[in-house]
């Protein structure tokens, strides 16, 4: 284990590399690049507070300042405990009004700000840091939704660039501490890493992280809190239906990439390839020996990059035939990287072009995370409830056990379905009453027209029930035969119907929209 | 002397009118031989015992389970002599055989059997056809391989079939068994109902075959045929439809929803059935497509829960009720089906094919998969056999995509299932994909498949595949030979295609 670190820290320092040899700071190519002037895509997680509901968070773009705030965590003095309010949907009634939970969770402290567990913010309305028997106002600045890590401000302070100075690795050997609440009578508990092993984290499908697993019973209080190894910083824990520590490094890169005031999130290649080192496929394709680099398969739609280039170096370094960067995979130095454009250099049709290729989290990125405000996009009507498919759906109803819905959401790219839609809409759930009679057969099937008329997302399906004139609004669903049929002029009647017997509040037919 | 066919059959329907004692259920030591649909080119043998029930002096019939069977024994009550027995027919679909013991060769074999046998043509137990008139909850008797005990009838359902391919009339029983034994034969009185083919401990539920099915499953049964030996490869391909299940090809459900009626143009207070599925290529025939409502049957309007009567069953599916005379199954037919499709009513007629021919499944999933391995490329052919259909992802994904599509009877999905890493395939790793074409030829079946590559190979020329996802791999010829060594030699595979793609 000690080998993948050193494996690891040896790509870190590739990188490191990298920078120097490009000349130019990728992340500030980021921020001067195509992926900033799409702020639809490239905006940082933030909460979004449900109508009516106090905005307890900055909702703005924070400031940035300068300098740096680096700081050394030494152990025990870094464990921040909190005190978070939040409200809590339901996956499965996204309508429903939200109950109100208060948390006693725990963090890491950086300087005045608060790194924790990105689980402890969902929907979160208020939080406090408690020092002995003062309490101070949080707010969540940054999500970072493909790292399961959430960083908050106190109220009134402005938004500094942190940096963490002490930070060590993890390996089978090390002995982890975690500290109680600083003051007085302080405990430590003590646990030993069990398992070294990639996995996505739990609040995530974005991205796979080398994280340590741990021996023994873990109390969920602990979950948040900074862990120690050796004296330094080692990560933050995270205890949910698993037990992980989510390495330093992981941290680290969070807290580069929001350092110009916002988080771009993990860049993925954005393109399938398939490796050229079989002598045969090379002879057929016609690429000459002296051709180092990988043939594109699929790319997302609107990528410079088209099935059948072959891309042949990236950031000033050379993609080796089996598809490796500086002896790492295409995916892993693309995911050391922030996000932002580099210069990549591709083959086609015989002629070699140079162009910027960006880099950033996928379309879907989002929701392929766990949502940070704990709402469900949804739109109510006829008690046919409609929902994004996206990961709360996927784990939280049955919307999980159909493999179909399972590869929409989670493998757009092969099967090119950003073609097909934005985002599937699924009809999540049928609150029955006979103006939709028999629409329950099409529970978890997603959506494909409305009156003829494709649905792409969420507000194509609702301007498109508003705009109707006709007698029936009629809806289609994929690769599945029949429809449902609703008279138009018994939707509001019906509403009012649904509404009486459910006992649901006004706000739950205003439709929640992203 | 053998008993010829007619005798067989004369035997077997006077025994219908005749009222004898006890059928003679017995228990058959058979092999049986389960092809991995995973890697089918492995084959695990065990030996399995069946209720048998015996008629014709040395004829037995059983349920022989999903396993492909061979020959076996027939062992003696006290249990310390056996004769043998050889496999004379086997349904691919209805998983139920008939075999035969040796014929008795002089006057002291007779009189002194290795095995007492004491069943002739009288003990075939009548068969009780008829299940109308059966109150529910009637008391039946299951025996055959322990203490008989009772179960009680229910009603008449359709199920899958046990190749599972093709929707059949069933008895329903219910028992207080913990444990109930597939291939029993339920009795009413001293008349065979049904064979049991499942139970599910837990609801206390359970379903046999029907004797109607059996009856005529029996009666179509060439008694002095040879005796049947499949080969391992899962060849016998001549075999392999011989089967009586028919389907009608298509699925749905009754539609009420007025809205949904009016707006299709159906009458909205009649019930119709909504086709949702038909199977993957009953498309080309065009004449019943996804999304046709279906109004009536022959003169028969649909019923309120999406059935037809049958005068020997009850009330049954129409998908089912259509191919069914009676408990039986119809001749090849066409039935003629009044339909709404594009709000418009037409009247169209169906065939009714069988269930084998029109799905391609029971080869498939009762004997040996097609699968064919080049370079050391493993490419098997998508269909309800397939292990991990219903739980892969992508699978799943694509099977409904494809059933959208436009296929014909010989169009099948060939995919990439795995690579067996050898020196020849070094540096293609593409995980599953679907082959899409081999040497710039869009590819319609696994034998579609072989048959390009076979040739392309038998002129030395390079083989090149594309997988979706626009993945390519190529090979020489002579790496192909090559690698057929090394599949064969690294992985102890003996033969790198199944003989059904020959």
């Amino acid at each position: 284990m000690r080998l993948i670190l050193m494996i690891l820290c040896t790509t870190l320092a590739a990188f490191a590399g990298l920078h120097a040899d490009a000349k130019t700071d990728p992340k500030d190519a980021a921020k001067t690049g195509p992926a900033k002037s799409e702020p639809a895509k490239t905006e940082p997680a933030r909460t979004e507070p449900a109508k009516n509901e106090p905005a307890k968070t900055d909702q703005s773009k924070p400031e940035r300042t300068e300098p740096v705030v680096t700081v050394a965590l030494g152990p025990g003095e870094a464990t921040a405990c909190l005190e978070i309010t939040a409200r809590v949907h339901t996956s499965s009634h996204p309508y429903s009004s939200p109950s109100v939970q208060t948390r006693r969770v725990r963090g890491l402290r950086i300087g005045r700000a608060v790194l924790t567990d990105i689980d402890h913010v969902r929907g979160m309305t208020s939080g406090q840091i408690l020092a002995g028997d003062t309490r101070e106002n949080l707010r969540l600045v940054y999500a970072g939704f493909d790292t399961g890590l959430a960083l908050l401000f106190p109220e009134k302070d402005q938004v500094s660039a942190l940096s963490i100075e002490n930070a060590g690795g993890l390996s089978l050997d090390s002995d982890l501490s975690v500290y109680s609440c600083p003051g007085p009578g302080q405990e430590s508990r003590r646990f030993r890493v069990s398992r070294i092993a990639p996995r996505l984290p739990e609040n995530s499908e974005n991205v796979v992280f080398e994280t340590a697993e741990v021996e023994g019973a873990v109390p969920a209080a602990l979950s948040g809190s900074p862990v120690y190894a050796n004296g330094k910083f080692a990560g933050i824990l995270h205890r949910g239906q698993s037990v992980y520590v989510l390495p330093a490094s992981v941290v680290l890169r969070f807290l580069e990439d929001v350092k110009d005031g916002r988080y771009d999130g993990i860049p993925v290649p954005g393109f399938l390839y398939q490796p050229l080192t079989h002598p045969e496929l090379r002879k057929h394709l016609g690429i000459p020996d002296t051709l180092s680099g990988v043939r594109i398969t699929r790319a997302e739609p609107g990528s410079l990059l088209l099935a059948g280039d072959y891309l042949t170096s990236i950031a000033g370094m050379t993609v080796s035939s089996d598809g490796r960067v500086n002896g790492v995979s295409i995916e892993d130095a693309v995911r050391g990287r922030q996000a932002g454009n580099v210069e990549a250099l591709i083959v086609r049709g015989g002629r070699t072009l140079t162009i910027q290729l960006p880099l950033r989290p996928a379309p879907d990125a989002r929701a392929r995370a766990r949502s940070v405000d704990g709402h469900r996009r949804y739109f109510l009507a006829a008690g046919l409830v409609f929902s994004e498919l996206d990961l709360d759906l996927l784990l939280d109803t049955d919307a999980g056990k159909r493999p179909e819905l399972v590869h929409r959401a989670r493998s757009r790219l092969l099967d090119q379905l950003a073609l097909e839609s934005d985002r599937d809409l699924i009809l999540s759930e049928v609150l029955a009453d006979p103006v939709n009679a028999g629409a329950d057969r099409f529970l978890f099937t997603p959506v494909e027209t409305v009156n003829g008329s494709v649905v792409r997302n969420l507000r194509d399906l609702r301007s498109l029930f508003q705009s109707l004139s006709t007698k029936y609004v009629v809806i289609r669903f994929r690769n599945r035969a029949g429809a449902v049929v609703l008279e138009r002029e018994r939707i509001l009647e019906a509403n009012r119907r649904i509404a009486d017997r459910y006992g649901l509040p006004e706000s739950a037919f205003e439709e929640v929209l992203p | 002397m053998k008993p010829c066919r007619s005798l067989i059959v004369a035997a077997f329907l006077a025994a219908l009118s005749s009222l004898s004692a006890e059928p003679d259920v017995r228990i058959l030591e058979v092999t049986a031989r389960l092809a991995d649909h995973g890697e089918p080119w492995k084959v695990a043998t065990e030996r399995i015992a069946v209720p048998a029930v015996f008629f014709g002096e040395r004829y037995a019939a059983a349920f022989v389970g999903t396993g492909l069977p061979g020959s076996g024994y027939l062992r003696s009550k006290d249990g310390y002599s056996r004769e043998t027995v050889e496999l004379v027919d086997i349904d691919s679909e209805l998983h139920i055989a008939v075999y035969r013991l040796p014929e008795s060769k002089s006057s002291a074999d007779k009189r002194n059997p290795v095995v007492p046998r004491k069943f002739d043509s009288n003990d075939l137990p009548p068969l009780k056809f008829t299940l109308t008139d059966v109150p529910a909850k009637t008391a039946l008797r299951a025996v055959g391989g322990q203490e008989p005990y009772t179960v009680f009838y229910e009603g008449v359902d359709a199920v899958a079939s046990p190749a599972g391919n093709a929707p059949i009339p069933a008895v329903r029983f219910s028992a207080f068994q913990a444990s109930v034994q597939k291939g029993q034969f339920l009795i009413l009185g001293d008349r065979v109902i049904g064979i049991i083919l499942s139970y599910d401990s837990r609801a206390g539920k359970g379903y046999a075959l029907p004797a109607s099915l059996f009856d005529q499953y029996l009666s179509g049964v060439d008694m002095d045929s040879p005796a049947l030996v499949l080969e391992p490869m899962g060849g016998n391909s001549a075999h392999q439809s011989r089967t009586i299940v028919r389907s009608s090809g298509f699925s749905g459900r009754v539609a009420v929803e007025r809205p949904f009626l009016q707006y299709s143009g159906a009458v909205a207070d009649r019930a119709a059935y909504l086709v949702e599925q038909t199977v993957f290529f009953r498309t080309e025939e065009r004449e019943l497509l996804s999304g046709d409502l279906i109004l009536s049957a022959g003169s028969r309007p649909i019923g309120s829960r999406g059935t037809l009567p049958n005068e020997e069953m009850g009330d049954l599916p129409i998908e089912l009720a259509i191919c069914l005379e009676g408990g039986r199954f119809t001749a090849d037919d066409q039935v003629p089906l009044e339909i709404v499709r594009n709000a418009e009513k037409r009247r169209v007629r169906l065939p009714i094919r069988s269930a084998a021919q029109l799905t391609g499944v029971v080869p498939a999933r009762f004997l040996r998969p097609a699968y064919l391995i080049e370079g050391g490329l493993v490419f098997l052919e998508l269909s309800l056999a397939y292990p991990g259909l219903s739980s892969e992802d992508r699978l799943s994904f694509v099977r409904d995509r494809y059933r959208e599509g436009d296929n014909t009877a010989e169009e099948r999905l060939v995919i990439l299932d795995r690579v067996l890493p050898i020196a020849e395939n070094a540096g293609y790793r593409p995980g599953k994909g679907i082959l899409t074409s081999v040497n710039g030829i869009g590819i319609r079946s696994l034998k579609h498949a072989h048959t390009i590559i076979r040739e392309a190979r038998r002129k030395g020329e390079d083989v090149v595949f594309t997988l979706d996802g626009n993945v390519v791999l190529a090979f020489s010829s002579r790496s192909l030979a090559q690698s057929d060594d090394q599949v064969r030699k690294t992985y102890g595979i003996p033969f790198l295609s199944a003989n059904s793609l020959e």
